[in-house]
């Protein structure tokens, strides 16, 4: 479901991108606290969560040179208030994929097992909030999915709330309602790219699409979904403006406004990612 | 607070330069664009634009004291960005960000649910509409305004395109919808900025006349 959420890194500036990475890399440490494995959990679309938190606290957040584990040298990383919150969402999220891929029989369902600990430590650890916002998104789907939904919007809901919360959940109370509308227009973007993204597999499958649901072809539903998705992302983009930002508004920027429509355009035109890793 | 600051210019730079830089500002927290955000939004917006407008002013009055004597020749320009007046309405406790299904002038049978709208009760504002039987032209609108402000994007279009198609001369109707295809436009145009670099690549190969081979292989579009 994610990955889409990155920057266009050719329009970033050097430190900019060696900033994107140390937050990465920043977040790849946090996450070690669930143990080695889980430090593959890592995603992108929470990186850049992550840098919005960041650029949002009062307390700047620590660039400091760690050592890689999967380097083996040094590498600059940003430590901030918000990386534990993060880290403890990767956890909670690669568990929700990890229940999503038990009832559809996806291979990540042979992962639950080696998530139960972590998960165990992370609710202990005072995010059985967010927990509670991830099964409630999951019982919705669920629901939609078995009643076969066939309704753009109801069918965004219920990640469309849960991203809104997420990006909200423990931020300053003057960003929150700027933050949950951000991740409200972020949480349906990704619903549509996703729905559209995997059309073809899930027809061939046989699997619940809302779009097939719909009766949409791959086209019309990509015809359909453009201005919806630049509608998503327009709010997003209002959303952040708004907010008092403190740091790595290049960044945010970049991806709000570049790398939104650059994933949205691959998907549409089923080319692939040629982007690489970080 | 630095007016220069807040406009994101530098002292030296040119009265050429401020306007456009206000300019954009101004775009850029333009009521239309949070139309359909959450009121606290719209408030931190309406802030935001209030301060950028107090800060141009406060330039102009700096440099038209400043250069008065050499008769600040462009000032009367600035006193014809008639636009400003109209951005103004930021300041008059936000109401013009309810605008958006709420600047109805008329009476109406809907004038309750516009004046639900404007408030921001966007809840009982749909349960008011979904209590009506009838659906005229109207009602669409004003269900794609309540479907907006919920962030259920398909639906608002959905309703402003019956809309439309019930009553085609309302200019309220089409603005709403013409709205919606502006964003896409823009975001549009905005995405490659910067170019799709494969695309781009690949054209400069197929300028070369050796896509097919070699070039062809070098690039993933």
């Amino acid at each position: 479901m994610f990955g889409y959420v990155r920057p266009y890194r050719p329009e970033l500036k050097l430190r900019e991108d060696m900033l994107f990475k140390a937050h990465y890399c920043g977040l790849c440490r946090a996450l070690s606290a669930y143990g080695l494995p889980c430090r593959a959990l890592l995603r992108y679309d929470l990186t850049f969560l992550y840098a919005v938190r960041c650029a949002l606290t009062e307390t700047e957040p620590v660039l400091c040179r760690r050592l890689c584990p999967w380097k083996c040298r040094t590498v600059a990383s940003v430590e901030g208030p918000d990386a534990a919150y993060l880290a403890a969402l990767h956890v909670l999220l690669a568990q929700e994929k990890c229940r999503d891929d038990r009832r559809d029989g996806g291979a990540g369902r042979l992962l639950s097992p080696l998530l139960a600990l972590p998960a165990q430590k992370v609710i202990s650890s005072g995010f059985g909030e967010a927990e509670e916002m991830i099964l409630r998104m999951d019982r919705e789907q669920v629901r939609l999915e078995k009643e076969g939904c066939a309704d753009l919007d109801e069918s965004a809901e219920p990640f469309s709330a849960l991203l809104g919360g997420l990006f909200a959940y423990g931020a300053r109370q003057e960003d929150a309602p700027a933050l949950a509308w951000m991740g409200r227009n972020l949480g349906r973007w990704i619903s549509w790219m996703d729905a559209l993204d995997d059309h073809r597999k899930d027809r061939e499958q046989g699997k619940y699409n809302v779009l097939i649901q719909m009766g949409l072809s791959r086209e019309q539903a990509a015809e359909r979904l453009q201005p919806l998705l630049a509608l998503c992302q327009d709010q997003a983009l209002a959303a952040w403006d708004s907010l008092q930002v403190e740091r790595n508004d290049g960044i945010v920027r970049n991806v709000l406004e570049l790398g939104l429509p650059r994933a949205a355009a691959q998907v549409i035109q089923e080319r692939r990612n040629t982007d690489g890793p970080l | 607070m630095d007016p220069y600051k807040v406009l994101g210019v530098s002292p030296n730079a040119s009265d050429e330069e401020i306007k456009k830089a206000y300019r954009a500002l101004v775009k850029k927290y333009h009521p239309d664009r949070y139309a359909q955000a959450p009121a606290e939004v719209q408030k931190q917006a309406s802030e935001k634009a209030k301060e950028i407008n107090a800060a141009y002013e406060a330039i102009q009055n700096q440099r038209s004291g400043k250069q008065s004597a050499g008769g600040y020749g462009s000032a009367g320009g600035y006193g014809g960005y008639g636009n400003a007046g109209g951005y103004g309405g930021y300041g008059g406790g936000y109401d013009g960000y309810g605008s958006y299904g709420g600047g109805y002038t008329g009476g109406g049978q809907y004038a309750d649910i516009r004046e639900l709208l404007a408030r921001g009760l966007v809840a009982q504002a749909e349960q008011a509409l979904l209590n009506r039987s009838v659906r005229d032209a109207e009602w669409h609108y004003l269900y794609g305004v309540v479907c907006m402000r919920r962030g259920w994007y398909d639906r608002a279009k959905q309703s402003f395109e019956t809309a439309c198609a019930m009553d085609p001369n309302n200019g309220e109707y089409r603005a709403a919808l013409e709205q919606i295809e502006a964003v896409f436009q823009r975001t549009q145009g905005r995405s490659f900025m910067g170019g799709d670099w494969n695309q781009m690549l690949c054209t400069i190969l197929q300028c070369m006349a050796c896509s097919g081979c070699c070039g062809g292989r070098m690039c993933f579009c």
